[in-house]
């Protein structure tokens, strides 16, 4: 990680209005790059090398702004895609703020901060380790066709049925009482 | 903002890890502006360069309707020269007359022509987001920085009007 890499990834984080791929660990590799060029400073600030020390801040400024714009880009497009409920690409942390968004955004509880939060990366499930977690929705009473806003058909449904849908209609579904959220996992 | 989209020319004047003095060296705009404030480096004065890319390029957008191709990097060498020439002409209060005049003249030129530059591909970029949004072909003829605009406001029309 280093100031081109981190000018390449705003260009392309500019270039699309999906999220970038990133690294899992770019967050960790960002806060190491920053690390690294606090003690070089410092470490040019104690053998009295006054240039290169303003080097190295100028150039942990510069490493700064452009992982703010990074961020900013990318939070942008999370919003986005909580509003759509569909995650794709997120990386570290990213997960649980979309998570918290999704939960706002739905009108849900929003989950102690301590607490572990999933994410799935598709409507249907994701693979976490060894582990597959779905959510889905519990049926409380029978409910007829319903579309959803790209017109594709859910239903009908009897009353137990237990179906995969799109967080907005099951937000919906939930909200009018006609259905429970559940996580399965296995 | 400078991040090390443009490089620079420099002249070294005081020697400076391998460096010595009278070495002609590219930098990144960012380190040639921090070498430069601490005198270990003079800066070779491309600025007429860049108007004259400037004028070019201006030509171009205006002799074609569709939004050109931008030469990559120019829009941050621009923001340089004009940060060294109001630099120069700030901190330089013994030079003469029709020196700090000449770097006036193109501080002057490079700023009017910079801002024509950005307001002219502006203009083309939001035609292109009412009749193209979008497109892959517009976007690869941006700058970092118009193709967040354009994206941007791509979405915000195709959210009103609809795709097309």
């Amino acid at each position: 990680m280093d100031l081109a890499k981190l000018r390449e990834l705003l260009e392309m984080e500019l270039s699309s209005n999906e999220l970038t791929s990133l690294d899992e660990e770019f967050y960790e590799e960002f806060d190491s790059l920053m690390k690294a060029l606090r003690i070089k400073a410092e470490s040019s600030k104690e053998r009295g090398e006054e240039i290169e020390q303003q080097l190295y801040l100028s150039e942990l400024g510069i490493a700064e702004k452009l992982a703010r714009e990074i961020i900013r880009a990318r939070l942008h497009k999370i919003v986005d895609m909580a509003v759509e409920g569909r995650p794709f690409n997120l990386v570290g942390d990213e997960k649980k703020i979309f998570s918290i968004i999704a939960t706002f955004i739905h009108r849900e509880e929003i989950p102690v901060l301590e607490e572990e939060i999933q994410v799935e990366e598709t409507e249907e499930a994701v693979f976490k380790a060894d582990k597959r977690i779905f959510t889905a929705y519990l049926l409380l009473q029978d409910v007829p066709k319903i579309l959803d806003e790209h017109l594709r058909e859910y239903g009908p449904f009897k009353a137990g049925d237990l179906a995969t849908l799109p967080r907005t209609l099951g937000h919906i579904l939930t909200q009018r009482e006609a259905a429970r959220r559940v996580s399965i996992s296995y | 903002m400078l991040m090390g989209r443009a490089f620079i020319p420099v002249k070294v004047l005081k020697s400076f890890k391998t460096w010595k003095t009278g070495d002609m060296v590219l930098l990144e705009d960012w380190k040639a502006k921090e070498l430069w404030e601490s005198g270990i480096v003079e800066i070779i004065d491309e600025s007429e360069k860049i108007i004259s890319e400037l004028d070019q390029v201006i030509a171009e957008e205006r002799a074609n309707e569709p939004i050109m191709p931008i030469p990559p990097g120019l829009y941050s060498r621009a923001e340089f020269y004009i940060y060294y020439l109001e630099n120069y002409v700030r901190n330089k209060a013994e030079i003469e007359i029709d020196v700090l005049n000449a770097k006036m003249t193109k501080l002057s030129n490079l700023k009017k022509k910079y801002q024509h530059l950005k307001k002219l591909r502006f203009k083309k970029i939001l035609n292109a987001i009412m009749f193209r949004p979008g497109s892959l072909e517009i976007l690869n003829r941006l700058a970092p920085e118009e193709k967040k605009i354009y994206l941007q406001i791509s979405q915000i029309r195709n959210e009103w009007l609809g795709e097309s």
